[in-house]
């Protein structure tokens, strides 16, 4: 069954959008993340113009994040206080996304800055992931762990501005949490994803949040950022297909709610080192697609009028 | 759908047997099995067939062309290791979509110059005339172009060897194009062609209109015209999903 979608000026197969969204949802909520960092790839190799999969995409996190954020609330998963300072660098962040999104767009290398951003991206975090969480694991099965402190103290510790949050039980710098939320708010925008694949790996090891805290306060702020993203895509470039993100989402958001039960029966490392192959895996794709000869040198962006 | 076609198809041949002998020499008439294309939520392109009328030993060549665009078509290179766009060229006033379908090989209906000068043929549409600046790109004018043409024949918007022509009986012809569904939306000219001798005795021409209906012409419109509203109703819709998808799931 075929549906035609307004904005991508297209049509699709229902059951195909629905199945993606419930596959990545399911991943989704299995890991704990938004998902956008599968789904984007995906929308733009089933054939919706990349700028449409990434205003579209964000739509769509806005709502897996609401709904994943509700259930971590309940469950007092959520520094607001951290939040909020994530929130105010993601707001400044993603405005400018936007902005360069567009100017990379007329240049003709969106394409290659968002491939680029992938690689690199997920490439450092998929790899420190998959270190930290073998290592866990290795730990854990040769002796009992040690305790150690609560988190290590550095440099990032000297800056000025420093704030008390206390459900996090830290005292650092607000910059550092502004600084992350400004970066990721930037990808957010041009790569399509939430951004919680980055923006929680810095909360546990660069501001040393516990790891419930740092997912559930992520999606809290994400909610947010992606909503800006959406609503600055609508206003300037008009790509968000709400007929395509409702799809989406409902697929996602049944899918989410399966991976979640799911992810209760993993150990945290292991989900983490699963993660971190998944990453890798879209990493390797986009390596692919960046040094093998494309099979058309040469590609055609066309403008109405 | 194929009632209609049907009908109109009578009609023409109708028209056809009232002319009679007396007719010989005159008119090219043509029609299309539909005047306006509705792009609905439903749409997964559609085939129009384009009939007519000519003369006994009338060479017929008739061309679809779409609303006009800019294509911006870039070369990639490779820069220490990754593939990246480098040179570009910008065509202009292009159509949107183009296709073509005659009675025999265009170049044994009429001369090439003929051809230039009626615009026949892709490769008479696009010239170096659609380049934004002429400068030094004329040089690899040829194969971005030719790029182009790729590009818009995988998705199946251009057509550059002519489609065959029915000649149902002496004078009646019908050919039938396909609208895939990732057309623009507007006006499409319909332009027969008659030739005699190698020379252009007739043309005729319709238009067919391309248009969105139903809900996804009002989103379409909705989010052009009403952007910021659109963008919070986004929002909203994605809010209120996501809470009810909770609510829903924590009764299970």
């Amino acid at each position: 069954m075929h549906i035609y979608l307004p904005i991508a000026e297209m049509s699709v197969n229902i059951f195909l959008i629905l199945g993606m969204g419930g596959a990545v949802g399911f991943l989704s909520g299995l890991f704990g993340v938004g998902g956008g960092f599968l789904m984007t790839p995906l929308l733009i190799f089933i054939g919706v113009p990349p700028p449409v999969a990434v205003g579209t995409e964000a739509n769509q996190i806005v709502a897996s994040s609401v709904s994943g954020v509700l259930a971590h609330w309940r469950r007092a998963n959520v520094d607001f206080k951290m939040g909020f300072v994530l929130l105010l660098g993601g707001f400044v962040g993603s405005s400018l996304g936007v902005i360069l999104f567009k100017y990379l767009q007329n240049l003709g290398q969106l394409d290659l800055v968002i491939k680029l951003s992938y690689v690199i991206f997920l490439g450092i975090i998929g790899f420190l992931m998959l270190w930290e969480s073998s290592r866990t694991i290795i730990r854990s099965r040769s002796a009992a762990a040690r305790r150690g402190k609560l988190h290590q103290h550095n440099w990032l510790h000297g800056l000025p501005f420093k704030i008390r949050f206390r459900k996090s039980k830290l005292y650092i710098s607000a910059i550092l949490p502004f600084l992350i939320g400004a970066i990721v708010g930037v990808l957010s925008a041009i790569m399509g994803v939430g951004g919680g694949f980055i923006m929680v790996p810095a909360m546990i090891y660069l501001l040393g949040m516990p790891t419930s805290l740092a997912i559930g306060t992520s999606l809290f702020q994400i909610i947010f950022v992606t909503a800006n993203v959406t609503f600055l895509q609508a206003l300037t470039v008009q790509t968000v297909d709400i007929l395509l993100a409702v799809l989406l989402l409902t697929g996602a958001v049944i899918g989410a709610q399966f991976g979640s039960k799911y992810s209760v029966r993993m150990k945290g490392e292991q989900l983490r080192a699963l993660l971190a192959l998944l990453v890798l895996g879209v990493c390797v794709k986009m390596i692919f697609d960046l040094t093998v000869m494309p099979a058309d040198l040469y590609s055609i962006a066309l403008l109405m009028g | 759908m194929n009632r209609s076609i049907f009908t109109k198809f009578s009609i023409a041949l109708i028209i056809l047997f009232l002319l009679g002998p007396h007719a010989y020499g005159t008119a090219l008439i043509i029609d299309s099995s539909t005047s306006e294309v509705k792009v609905s939520s439903s749409f997964i392109g559609t085939d129009v067939m384009v009939f007519g009328t000519a003369n006994d030993k009338d060479d017929i060549i008739v061309v679809i062309t779409g609303p006009t665009e800019t294509a911006i078509v870039r070369k990639k290179r490779r820069v220490s290791g990754i593939w990246i766009n480098k040179e570009k060229l910008e065509f202009r006033g292009i159509p949107g979509f183009y296709a073509i379908a005659s009675t025999r090989p265009l170049n044994e209906i009429t001369e090439t110059n003929e051809l230039k000068k009626q615009k026949i043929g892709i490769q008479n549409v696009i010239t170096t005339a659609s380049l934004s600046s002429e400068d030094e790109n004329i040089k690899t004018f040829k194969s971005f172009k030719d790029a182009l043409v790729r590009g818009q024949k995988t998705k199946g918007l251009y057509l550059d060897t002519p489609l065959e022509i029915d000649v149902v009986s002496k004078r009646l012809f019908k050919t039938t194009f396909h609208f895939p569904n990732n057309m623009a939306t507007g006006i499409y000219t319909v332009k027969v062609f008659a030739f005699q001798k190698k020379r252009l005795v007739s043309m005729v021409s319709k238009n067919i209109s391309v248009e969105k209906i139903g809900i996804g012409a009002d989103v379409f419109k909705f989010a052009k015209e009403q952007s910021a509203l659109y963008g919070l109703l986004a929002i909203l819709i994605a809010v209120v999903s996501g809470w009810i998808a909770s609510v829903i799931f924590r009764k299970i």
